[in-house]
């Protein structure tokens, strides 16, 4: 008996030594990133935050996001090739050399920068509250010992966790917003835009949303620290995109407006 | 809430293309589990002390640690590994199946283990006594007898990695759930959709299980005298 747990212990141990020798190999020697020959534009997104990308009946990406980063795809000559992961796995993928680019909503935050290098603001947006429609909650302070959802990684869980707030968090919108319609939670903080997305297309649903007073948020393009190359390419096509009307259309596509000075 | 079946419906050619990459995953996980496990379980009977604690090592790490787990660990450490810097495409798909292989491995590993072990130790003392090499016995006396023994447990084993396939969505595959996931993004009915997919695992688990016990009865009848 005593012999037998010798051995496995043996084995264990040989496993997780061989596991830590290779990885310590393997990160010694990671290069930085070659040039790529082919003009693909590796793309990663979240497919679950309607309008700005999302999946259509045909299992197609589609929105405003999607709609966008093609054109500057066409305007630089890249191939856009887009792969979804979960929003919070989209920075360390794009670290991890898996995308060139991350176009998902993703507000331009200090803490983010650190870590990503940001174009330039493409979208402004804030946080909307929702609530069902015959909730007490009218203001941000009344948020306050309220049981309240937001997506996990995003600028709704920093602006409720500033309130000193611990907000439940979810993969996606939605399972928070089922969430608060099945009476889980009083309130859900999110995009502005991806709030009133829901409330349109479910008219019929206990929803309904508070402006709130959050502050104004910028959404930027995601790219590898240091490719400053790349982020240069992005900023003077959406400048282009701006001038030559294309941003225009693809906004009032899905926002049916015209498109706000930020 | 208003329970929207129409989405649900909709979605079916969706679904149908997400399952039949969920039955393909699985497949060739299982495929991979079978070649580790085979390998694993004639090390764990192996004489020599470091093969045995090897295998002993391998099972219980695979045994011992969350398949979500293992699947995040395999995803983010084999670029490490081969030294990648700019990830294949389709990464995830490999990483996945990689994982949930090497976690079937160490299952089936233990699977082989028991049906080798319960072969009559008389079967293996006959063969050596005709003259066959212990490598001989074990390749035309035991396992042949040990690998119909072993089909059900196999075919339990393929059944709870098709399911445990839906963890491959947190590295997103587009397998049945993630694919499930994406349309609730879009329609906002979570209820239909997630019961709809349930039954789609339903159907699949039962045609397997339905197709283990036909293969068990068909290599069994030469059992029957």
């Amino acid at each position: 008996m005593k012999k037998t747990k010798s051995v496995r212990f043996t084995g264990v141990a040989l496993l997780l030594v061989s596991l830590f020798v290779m990885t310590g190999c393997g990160a010694s020697t990671v290069s930085p990133s070659p040039a790529q020959s082919e003009k693909i534009l590796k793309v990663g997104t979240d497919p679950t935050f309607a309008p700005f990308e999302f999946k259509d009946e045909k299992d197609q990406l589609t929105g405003f996001d999607s709609d966008l980063i093609k054109a500057i795809g066409e305007d630089l000559g890249y191939t856009v090739k887009v792969e979804s992961a979960s929003f919070d796995g989209l920075i360390p993928s794009l670290q991890a050399g898996k995308y060139d680019a991350v176009i998902a909503a993703m507000t331009i935050t200090d803490e983010r920068a650190q870590n990503v290098l940001f174009s330039d603001k493409y979208l402004m947006a804030t946080q909307y509250i929702a609530t069902k429609k015959d909730s007490k909650i009218k203001t941000v302070e009344d948020l306050k010992g309220k049981k309240v959802g937001v997506q996990n990684s995003t600028t709704g869980q920093m602006v409720v966790e500033k309130l000193g707030m611990t907000p439940n968090k979810y993969d996606t919108v939605p399972d928070a917003i089922t969430d608060l319609i099945n009476g889980g939670l009083d309130a859900v903080v999110a995009d502005s835009p991806v709030v009133l997305y829901f409330i349109k297309q479910n008219p019929n649903a206990d929803v309904q949303y508070i402006k709130g007073d959050f502050p104004k948020e910028y959404y930027g393009i995601a790219l590898k620290l240091g490719n400053q190359e790349l982020d240069d390419k992005v900023n003077a096509s959406l400048k282009k995109l701006r001038e030559n009307g294309k941003y225009n259309e693809i906004y009032k596509k899905w926002f049916n407006e015209e498109t706000p000075k930020i | 809430m208003d329970l929207n079946w129409k989405s649900a419906i909709d979605s079916i050619p969706i679904l149908n293309k997400a399952a039949v990459l969920t039955l393909e995953l699985t497949a060739v996980a299982v495929a991979i589990g079978v070649v580790i496990g085979l390998l694993m379980a004639l090390a764990r009977l192996s004489k020599s002390k470091v093969v045995r604690a090897a295998a002993i090592g391998y099972i219980d790490f695979f045994r011992g640690t969350p398949l979500l787990v293992q699947i995040f660990l395999v995803y983010f450490l084999a670029p490490k590994i081969f030294h990648w810097d700019t990830l294949p495409n389709n990464y995830q798909y490999f990483a996945g199946v990689l994982a949930m292989g090497l976690n079937s491995g160490a299952y089936i590993a233990e699977i082989f283990r028991a049906g080798i072990q319960s072969i009559d130790r008389g079967q293996s003392e006959a063969a050596r006594s005709l003259g066959m090499a212990h490598s001989q016995s074990m390749r035309y006396v035991i396992l042949p007898q040990a690998f119909k023994r072993v089909i059900p447990p196999l075919g339990n084993e393929f059944i709870a990695l098709l399911k445990d396939s839906s963890l491959l969505s947190i590295i997103a595959i587009q397998e049945l759930f993630y694919s499930g996931k994406i349309i609730v993004g879009r329609t906002f009915q979570p209820i239909p959709m997630y019961i709809t997919v349930a039954l789609y695992y339903l159907v699949m688990t039962q045609l397997i299980s339905q197709w283990v016990s036909y293969m068990e009865r068909r290599l069994g009848k030469n059992d029957i005298r």
